[in-house]
């Protein structure tokens, strides 16, 4: 198991210094000038250079980047180009709300689509998978920013019963939480519902679930003690991605709910070529990334003893 | 049903009561609050000096003042007009190179920095006359030689040669010509950006990142307290939430889609909400790069003019376009008007004289060319326009749609052919001038401004009839130098005059700002904003 944690450890950390290097030479391949996306289209030629040559971009490429890894090393992400605020801070006052509007509508999600996804396999080709499924279907095929204006018009316009927009006192505040994270968890449900289903239905028809049922076990320990805990590695690898996903794809749903977060900010500073903020955020993000995935191995060992010794 | 069943129900049921007693706002509001929509996703820099976003100047405009301004809701620059702010009154001399302002006394600054003195107005010049600053507002300050302090409520600017526009230039509210306290700046430093400190009616409390700032009544305001406690300027960029929110209550002024349609869904949702445009809003030209065959033939360039419609954008746009007749707004501050424009430069729209034209010139099948446009909506759809009108008379416009960062720098690389162009001004002639047709301003030298089309350097200069009027005294003669310069532009015509893109907000119907917002930036002032009973 030792073995398999140091491996899994070495891969995550050239992951992330490939992908922060990848970042760093992309952004300075995207046409547009930052210095003239800070200042606004108002400066003289004479201003943009100046600015230009305080912030170091002037300087010879590998320089620069030379410094972006000194940076990391220290632990020091530099400002931001637009407003000059440390890049640390901005990212870590940001990440609390996709953290939680991710974990939100995760537990959504799962709540929702494992057991809907169950029942439905339950009950193949009966009235209750047909009406699972045909939601399910109906509710994948909606975009998440329509999903959520549907709900800020009826839940916080109409009903009055959640405050409209912002992020409330912090980001655990679960009435500016509960919108944002049903409208992204049921369409996570939605998604799960049906990979359950799947795998569910798969594990079913194997022989040692025949055996277990031939050899008189209930049908809800069958379910839950052989059936469930094969199922659960295509679906824990599901969640693994969707979760990722979550993490720098709120985009729509914070501008739909006006809700603080990752993704407003990261699409507003490539908006803004914010050189330094991207570079830091997508360092914060990778960071993030690649311990998701080193957690969700770690499960699969703890799921299915195969994987530790494989 | 079985016991756990039922206890889960009421539990449930019990969290939804209680989750549903518990909604609240969520934010503890003043008696008396306004909720003002920003369009931006943060802030840029609440310094005066390095504001670079409408957004920024909005919230400028609560918190600091300036040394004298245009009456109240206008852009009118004339100098007999000017009301006092900071400056009680003041004495220009002769030649205009004088311009001595005596302040008021005892005006404090917010959070104990004492009063405002005239070191405070030296300083907040001379910083941004300082190129390392980083602030994009210093070039409208080039014209100072000194400034320098009398006695401690008294300052003289002097300038490097005569400006009669002087003030519309560098003294009236906004762009960096609010006067900030030189002790505060220098202890804050950057942070003076997220926390400002002014003499303005509304002085800083807090700043939430990517939600709100609010500002709360300066109890010492010179000119009397606010009657609102608090405003609230909310950080909203999406059009459909802000939308949402004033329909809710939530928001007392919002702007939003620029389309009727927009305007006609506020009027249906809250029919009384009062819809505001200001004139003139966005200037949207179109720059005729004259390095660029065929465009440095002037018989092209009228072709160009004679072949688009104007009238096509107030009958699709109504109150949301405005009409440019010529490069300079008809409200500016020395601006030709209408009536005085003879018949043959105000190009009214005539395909088959623009055929006549191309064919004078050596394009009787018209021409192809390929233009850089930016994606954002306004900008593309009038090109969009543009583009089928001038298909009509035989141009083709291979239009290559970039991102509006992109295109910004590209359009500065000189890469731009037709080069069109949405932005605000300060309002009179001789800025707009300056700024987008003298020779100083073409894109590629070092003291390039906006001048796309090159003219100055080509195809005609009016530099010096600019420079005559700007330091000429007679004000009759000084508007006669500026008419005959706007002439001999529309006679070269080096940049087309689209139309006004006025700016448009609504505001709930219980709002009285206390003026009348006629002409503007965009923003308004909230000094005597109040709810009215109905």
């Amino acid at each position: 198991m030792l073995r398999f944690v140091l491996k899994r450890s070495a891969d995550a950390i050239l992951t992330a210094f490939l992908v922060f290097s990848f970042v760093f030479f992309a952004m300075r391949l995207l046409p547009g000038d930052p210095v003239i996306a800070m200042l606004g289209d108002q400066a003289s030629a004479e201003t943009i250079e100046n600015v230009r040559r305080s912030l170091g971009l002037d300087k010879p490429i590998f320089v620069q980047y030379g410094e972006f890894l000194w940076g990391l090393l220290n632990f020091d992400l530099g400002t931001s180009l637009i407003n000059r605020a440390a890049v640390t801070e901005t990212m870590m006052r940001n990440l609390p709300y996709t953290i939680a509007l991710t974990i939100a509508s995760t537990i959504i999600g799962v709540l929702v689509g494992i057991p809907l996804g169950v029942l439905s396999a339950m009950k193949a080709g009966k009235a209750a998978d047909h009406v699972t499924r045909l939601t399910s279907f109906f509710g994948s095929a909606l975009p998440d920013f329509y999903l959520g204006v549907l709900f800020l018009l009826l839940f916080g316009l109409t009903l009055r019963w959640f405050p409209l927009l912002g992020g409330g006192e912090n980001a655990f505040d679960l009435r500016y939480l509960a919108m944002p994270a049903l409208t992204l968890g049921l369409l996570k449900g939605f998604g799960m519902m049906r990979l359950t289903r799947t795998a569910v239905l798969d594990v079913s028809g194997r022989d040692y679930v025949r055996t277990a049922e031939a050899l008189g076990m209930t049908r809800q320990n069958v379910i839950w003690r052989h059936i469930f805990r094969n199922a659960l590695l295509p679906v824990t690898t599901h969640l693994s991605l969707s979760t990722i996903a979550t993490l720098g794809g709120t985009i729509a749903i914070e501008l739909v709910f006006n809700r603080p977060g990752v993704g407003q900010l990261l699409v507003g500073a490539v908006t803004s070529r914010d050189y330094t903020l991207i570079q830091g955020g997508i360092v914060i993000l990778s960071v993030l990334v690649v311990a998701i995935n080193f957690l969700t191995d770690l499960l699969y060992a703890v799921i299915d003893p195969r994987v530790r010794t494989a | 049903m079985r016991i756990w069943g039922s206890k889960l129900l009421l539990a449930a049921a019990t969290a939804i009561v209680l989750t549903g007693t518990a909604m609240t706002t969520g934010v503890a509001l003043a008696q008396e609050t306004l909720n003002i929509r920003l369009g931006a996703r943060d802030i840029g820099s609440l310094d005066p000096a390095l504001t670079k976003t409408g957004d920024d100047e909005t919230v400028a405009l609560q918190v600091f003042n300036s040394l004298v301004a245009p009456p109240r809701g206008t852009l009118d620059l004339a100098l007999e007009n000017l009301q006092p702010q900071l400056a009680e009154r003041w004495e220009i001399s002769e030649d205009r190179t004088e311009w001595t302002f005596y302040l008021r006394p005892g005006v404090k600054w917010h959070k104990g920095y004492g009063e405002v003195s005239a070191e405070d107005v030296k300083f907040s010049y001379e910083r941004q006359m300082d190129p390392a600053l980083g602030g994009v507002h210093g070039a409208s300050f080039k014209d100072i030689a000194s400034i320098e302090v009398i006695d401690p409520l008294t300052v003289k600017f002097k300038l490097h040669s005569p400006n009669a526009f002087f003030h519309g230039q560098a003294l009236t509210p906004g762009f960096g010509r609010f006067i900030v306290p030189k002790k505060a700046v220098e202890e804050l430093g950057d942070q003076f950006g997220f926390a400002p400190v002014g003499s303005g009616p509304f002085e800083f409390a807090e700043y939430r990142p990517q939600d709100r700032v609010v500002l709360k009544a300066f109890d010492d305001y010179f000119l009397g307290r606010p009657p609102m406690d608090e405003l609230h300027l909310r950080y909203i960029p999406d059009n459909n939430a802000g939308t949402i929110a004033f329909i809710a209550g939530e928001l007392d002024t919002t702007g939003g889609d620029r389309t009727p349609e927009w305007v006609a869904s506020i009027e249906a949702a809250v029919p009384d909400a009062q819809i505001i445009t200001l004139q003139p809003g966005s200037l949207q030209f179109l720059h005729f790069n004259m390095n660029v065959e065929p465009l440095d033939d002037v018989r092209v360039r009228q072709a160009i003019a004679y072949a688009i419609d104007q009238s096509v954008w107030s009958e699709v746009f109504g109150v949301l376009s405005g009409p440019l007749p010529s490069i300079v707004p008809a409200t500016f501050f020395g601006a030709l008007q209408p009536e005085d424009t003879p018949e043959d430069l105000r190009y009214e729209y005539n395909p088959e004289r623009a055929k006549e034209l191309l064919a004078e010139s050596g394009y009787p099948d018209g021409f192809s060319m390929d233009v850089i446009i930016s994606e954002r909506d306004d900008y593309l759809t009038n090109m969009l326009m543009v583009q089928d009108m001038l298909r009509q008379v035989g141009i083709n416009l291979n239009l290559q749609v970039q991102d509006h960062a992109s295109y910004h720098a590209n359009i500065r690389e000189n890469k731009g052919t037709i080069v069109e162009l949405s932005t605000a001004i300060a309002p009179g002639a001789p800025a707009v001038i300056n700024e987008f047709l003298s020779e100083a301003a073409a894109v590629g030298k070092p003291s390039a401004l906006r001048n796309f089309s090159h003219y100055g350097e080509v195809g005609g200069n009016v530099d010096d009839l600019v420079t005559q009027a700007v330091a000429e005294t007679d004000t009759e003669k000084q508007m006669e130098l500026l008419r005959e310069a706007q002439l001999q532009i529309l006679r070269d015509m080096p940049v087309y005059p689209l139309q006004t893109a006025p700016l448009l907000s609504v505001m709930q119907g219980d709002i009285d700002l206390g003026y009348e917002p006629v002409g503007g930036f965009g923003q308004h002032e909230f000094a005597t904003a109040r709810r009215v009973s109905e």
